[in-house]
């Protein structure tokens, strides 16, 4: 199958800490590649090393077979990567429509009157078209995470990058969330989504990949992965007999 | 929920809002101009009204460096003494026009420009800030040990004849006029859509598209230009400069004072707040104890009981935002087709 992007052996992290160990992946055109991991594992190192946020120390990053790597974070959103922040973070004093144009315009390189229609229709398809003129610092937070992805896609990005979107809404609203993803999907988005709610990967994510540690744990159809003992050990907490065995052995 | 659409949307008086923006301000320069070159304005009054000009001018390139782009400088001192002592040294030791002597100061303010940005940019917030005041202050003391500007005791500017207050008064009017407009395009332009994002965000700005350098530089340099022009008419009305009168502080001081009274990340409220900072100026001349104090004690109202400064503490009462670098999704006309606005805001 087509793959989009490649992590190869990339070395990154903040200061003198390494977070991400030659963590080494791919992610296929068209799917919805679903990212979990313990916290610090480095999932969110991983989507900033992949935006330009940091730099890798070692290691590279291809998107369609083209080094970025190097590339700084404005170069990087024009060459089609579209993300969300972890926590939302608006343009405070701007409309919501103000917000999606600022994508449209340097993001999709269109003009504001060219930016004008394919922002609104972003709001639609995302559910903010009737608080389009509403100061963006005043929305809730699921409206705030709409945004997020409103402003992501609206640049029409090869790669769409969402990181815990789903997180701390109610149930309603995760599904809301999930439905607005499925439609991305069919639209063609190809979707790197990180969330710790594992409902919501097995049910929306075409494979899986568990980060621990800074590298790659396991990766493959969701299911597989969350029922492997690699994940069950490292991310749920759950030990294997024959450990939990070897443990209360050496415990006595 | 708040909304801030003004209701005539994208339009106003029955045209594209920034077009009327820029015919509003040349018709008032114009009204202004006329009787100050016929000299039907008395030359007190416009010694007055050049001054408003000129902090008019300051109070806009201030208000585009922090209320816009988020990029707090204590230093612009630096480029209105730079464009000084060109003015001085153009027309004293060089023997050039003043004209010549503005372009001098001016192109000598965007050089500096460019050469800090390649320092300052490296810096972020407090540090800017910082950085911006220490570059001016080392410029100072750069000055008061430089033979050729005089050291301490300054330069004069030597002009023959010497320009009137009229031609003054309109090179003021000019400089003010061109700071607004300046503005105003910048804010209608997708300079000013990337400046308000990087305002509110940098690296959310950056993640959208919008290179940090360039759009940041932009502004920079062309809030530089305007100081360098209101510091070389300033110091060709003055007709000396000295370094503690170039690169003093008190530049800065006035901008900041200005702007917070008028309203920062407005276009009006530098307007308004040198209006009000020139009045209350001449008024607490005759009090030469407490003009600090009372300047001190007007902002700490304002920030208290109108932190939007007056252009905004106007907008929230009557509705009207002027000069607005607002985008809105929807042009006259085109509303009722539209689907209409639902729900709580």
């Amino acid at each position: 199958m087509d793959e989009m992007l490649v992590f190869d052996q990339v070395f990154a992290g903040y200061d003198r800490t390494s977070v991400l160990n030659g963590l080494s992946f791919e992610v296929r055109r068209g799917e919805v590649f679903g990212v979990i991991g313990p916290n610090g594992g480095g999932k969110t190192t991983m989507l900033n090393a992949l935006t330009g946020l940091i730099r890798p120390t070692s290691g590279s990053i291809l998107l369609d077979g083209r080094d970025i790597s190097a590339l700084p974070v404005d170069a990087r959103c024009k060459l089609g990567i579209g993300r969300t922040f972890q926590i939302p973070r608006p343009f405070v004093r701007m409309s919501v429509y103000e917000n999606v144009l600022v994508s449209a315009v340097f993001g999709g390189g269109l003009t504001e009157r060219m930016g004008r229609e394919p922002s609104l229709d972003v709001l639609r398809m995302t559910g903010l078209y009737d608080r389009r003129e509403t100061v963006s610092g005043e929305l809730t937070l699921l409206d705030r995470k709409r945004l997020e992805i409103a402003r992501a896609i609206v640049s029409r990005p090869r790669l769409l990058l969402l990181d815990e979107v789903a997180a701390g809404l109610t149930a309603a609203e995760v599904e809301d969330v999930i439905s607005l993803v499925g439609r991305l999907k069919k639209i063609g988005f190809t979707i790197i989504w990180i969330e710790h709610i594992i409902e919501t990967m097995i049910r929306s994510a075409d494979r899986l990949m568990c980060i621990s540690g800074g590298r790659c744990a396991a990766v493959g159809a969701p299911l597989e992965v969350m029922q492997s003992r690699v994940v069950e050990e490292l991310y749920l907490g759950i030990r294997s007999a024959s450990e939990q065995e070897d443990r209360s052995a050496s415990n006595q | 929920m708040s909304r801030i659409r003004a209701s005539s949307g994208n339009r106003f008086l029955f045209m594209p809002r920034e077009y009327s923006t820029y015919i509003a301000v040349a018709v008032l320069a114009a009204v202004l101009l006329l009787p100050g070159v016929t000299g039907l304005i008395p030359s007190n009054l416009m010694r007055y009204l050049l001054q408003i000009f000129l902090y008019i001018a300051l109070g806009q390139a201030w208000n585009l460096l922090s209320g816009f782009a988020g990029m707090t400088s204590l230093g612009q001192q630096l480029y209105i003494g730079l464009a000084g002592y060109a003015v001085a040294a153009a027309t004293g030791t060089m023997g050039l026009s003043p004209l010549a002597g503005i372009a001098m100061g001016t192109g000598a303010g965007i050089l500096t420009a460019l050469l800090m940005s390649l320092v300052l940019f490296r810096t972020e917030g407090m540090y800017f800030s910082i950085a911006t005041w220490i570059a001016a202050e080392a410029m100072e003391k750069a000055f008061l040990n430089w033979e050729y500007v005089g050291q301490g005791s300054g330069m004069t500017v030597r002009i023959v004849p010497y320009p009137s207050v009229r031609w003054i008064y309109a090179a003021s009017l000019l400089v003010c006029c061109f700071s607004v407009l300046a503005v105003c395009f910048v804010l209608h332009s997708r300079l000013g859509l990337g400046l308000m994002a990087i305002r509110d965000d940098p690296s959310a700005a950056a993640a959208s598209g919008i290179n940090l350098t360039r759009t940041k530089l932009c502004v920079y340099v062309l809030a530089a230009v305007i100081c360098a022009l209101a510091g070389s008419v300033f110091f060709i009305n003055k007709g000396t400069i000295y370094p503690e009168s170039g690169f003093s502080t008190g530049w800065t001081v006035s901008s900041v004072f200005i702007c917070i009274i008028g309203g920062t990340g407005t276009v009006t409220g530098p307007v308004a707040g040198a209006v009000l900072y020139v009045l209350l100026g001449e008024f607490l001349a005759h009090y030469p104890g407490w003009s600090n104090i009372m300047l001190g004690l007007v902002t700490l109202l304002m920030i208290f009981f109108a932190p939007e400064g007056i252009a905004g503490f106007l907008r929230k009462r009557t509705g009207i935002n002027l000069f607005s670098g607002r985008r809105y999704p929807e042009v006259r006309g085109e509303r009722g087709k539209e689907e209409r606005p639902r729900g709580k805001r």
